[in-house]
């Protein structure tokens, strides 16, 4: 099956300053895929590029088969948009605008379902300054699914949402993926990206840097796991490197850092007990989505070295 | 864009531009004031401009002030805002083309311009009682090229300065000298002769006897709408141009 999202070799350059370089991904139907890196690194280009709001110096771009520059009008049919920056008039009241976007697409839903699924009831006449950010981007992400588009592009989706709101958002997206759509979702929140992406790609100097299930991710470039605990500061630690898993001890003060891949806690406990030591604070740190976030944009010459 | 949606469109475009204080107070409310006061201080027996009564001369002359209101105040601000806040972008992503947007808010004002009149002629009339157009299709006929070239040219204004701020302080700019020197508040014929040589390159100037030609019997002066016609296709032409290199 070809992929809903093709995008291959895309490069746009603002002037002189080059926002994309040479980018290709490819997503799959029924996919939650996110887009994370650093402030201008190029995802909101990039994913405005899918829009068909930009055009691409350069590359090909294909969203459910259609090239987004030349055939905008089927594209946009089919597909839904939160922007990044985007704003309503002033003083348009928020059932005018449920309204509008709802007679744009026959298969839209009634704008009072929409009010009460984002929790807007009670808002709906007020003028959309008058909303809160959190309520602002409550309705954007109304707007972008009321089509029940096929794919939905969200960027920074759950920026100024509460914690409890960002749930609601974070289930809207799972609930639009069972229906069958495909989502692709910037976002800076390492916590989102794990929770909802089958697949994320870290997108660094305008190029995909990795791409890969955020567990595999971790795996890939995590920099593995570490066992941390406290002992007297006399107490030797470097026989640690020689039990089996272990790849690096540190020492901090009382602090042992001890790190190394696959069952290093099993192995390194066991060791431990034999060695009459029962440190009671030994813990595992596991690499997290941000380890390998910073660790790839971050790094000197760029890409890290898979571990 | 199909007709349903355009229509849609347009009807919240009314509403918004009714929810503008700046707008509605510039277009409606201070012709109106203008030429109560202006029309009183002219309206005395004897006293002539272009051969009518001056309370006549100022509330035909008002009407292009209305013009003049809505091309240069009220649509650029309103226009350039959609530009600078991302609400055409918002709108483009769903399909709805920044043409059909500017349409929809050129539409509104003309409906808005044609408002503003009849509550002017219609407020003036106790107090003035005007004589009814010599010549009703000229005064329509310079009406609507007046409006569509004014509404052109506060697009251009639009696309040149797409912020809030700077179309409003172009537009007003622009507004008050051209309305000084162009007939509508001192007459002419009181001005020295390097204003009224200046005013040759006013488009108020040409939109006031547009209407007042054709009003007072004098004919429809091809002139006058030539100039206008010019100014609105140019300017139109330049905003699209513009508009399209975004
Ligand atoms: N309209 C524009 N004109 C000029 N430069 C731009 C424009 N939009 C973006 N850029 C530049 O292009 C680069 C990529 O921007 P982009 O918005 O795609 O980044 P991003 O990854 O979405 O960042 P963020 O996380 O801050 O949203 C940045 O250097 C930015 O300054
Ligand atoms: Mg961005």
């Amino acid at each position: 099956m070809p992929a809903v999202v093709d995008v291959q070799h895309l490069r746009k350059a603002y002037g002189g300053v080059l926002a994309v370089d040479d980018l290709s991904l490819e997503v799959e139907e029924g996919e939650i895929f996110g887009l994370l890196g650093p402030n201008g690194a190029g995802k909101t280009t990039t994913v405005e590029c899918m829009e068909g709001l930009r055009h691409p110096d350069e590359g090909q771009i294909r969203v459910l088969g259609l090239d987004p520059s030349r055939e905008p009008r089927e594209l946009r049919r089919r597909i839904g948009c939160q922007l990044q920056q985007a704003a309503l008039p002033d003083r348009i009241r928020v059932w005018e605008a449920l309204d509008l976007f709802a007679a744009l697409a026959p298969q839209a839903a009634p704008w009072r379902v929409v009010l009460e699924r984002w929790g807007l009831e009670g808002r709906g006449r007020a003028a959309f300054s008058s909303l809160s950010g959190g309520e602002q981007q409550r309705l954007f992400v109304a707007l972008a699914l009321i089509n029940q588009p096929q794919v939905v592009f969200l960027d920074e989706l759950t920026q100024g949402l509460d914690p409890a709101a960002r749930r609601v958002a974070w289930d809207l997206v799972r609930s639009v993926r069972d229906r069958g759509a495909t989502v692709i979702l910037v976002t800076h929140f390492m916590e989102e990206a794990q929770q909802l992406c089958d697949r994320v790609a870290v997108v660094h100097r305008g190029r995909v840097a990795a791409v890969d299930s955020p567990q595999g991710l971790i795996s890939r470039y995590g920099g593995g796991v570490r066992v941390v605990f406290s002992t007297p500061a006399h107490q030797d630690a470097d026989w640690l490197r020689r039990v089996p898993h272990v790849s690096g001890v540190a020492r901090h003060g009382p602090r042992v850092e001890v790190s190394g891949d696959g069952p290093l806690l099993a192995h390194l406990g066991a060791a431990l007990i034999a060695h009459g030591m029962e440190p009671a604070d030994l813990r595992l740190e596991q690499p997290t989505l941000e380890d390998v976030f910073l660790r790839i944009t971050q790094a000197p010459g760029g890409v890290p070295p898979e571990r | 864009m199909r007709p349903p949606l355009f229509a849609k469109l347009t009807w919240l475009e009314a509403k918004l531009f009714l929810r503008e204080p700046l707008a509605v107070g510039f277009t409606i409310a201070y012709p109106l004031v203008v030429m109560f006061v202006i029309a009183g201080v002219f309206n005395r027996p004897g006293e002539e401009i272009r051969g009518v009564g001056g309370a006549e001369y100022y509330v035909v002359s008002n009407i292009a002030v209305v013009i003049a209101a809505m091309g240069l105040i009220a649509l650029p601000p309103h226009a350039a805002s959609y530009f600078e806040r991302g609400v055409m972008r918002r709108l483009r992503a769903s399909s709805v083309p920044a043409t059909a947007v500017l349409l929809a808010q050129s539409a509104v004002c003309f409906g808005v311009a044609i408002a503003a009149t009849v509550v002017l002629l219609g407020a003036a009339r106790p107090a003035y009682p005007y004589p009814v157009p010599q010549s009703v299709p000229g005064v329509v006929l310079g009406f609507v090229v007046g409006l569509i070239s004014f509404l052109a040219l506060g697009l251009l204004i639009a696309a040149l300065f797409p912020t809030t701020r700077s179309a409003q302080s172009v537009g007003l700019v622009l507004f008050f000298p051209l309305y000084l020197i162009s007939g509508a508040a001192p007459p002419l014929s009181v001005l020295p002769s390097a204003m009224r040589l200046a005013a040759d390159f006013d488009p108020l100037k040409y939109a006031v006897r547009a209407l007042q030609d054709p009003w007072f019997g004098y004919g429809i002066t091809v002139t006058n709408l030539v100039v206008l016609a010019a100014i609105g296709v140019v300017s139109g032409l330049g905003a699209a141009l513009v508009f399209r290199r975004r």
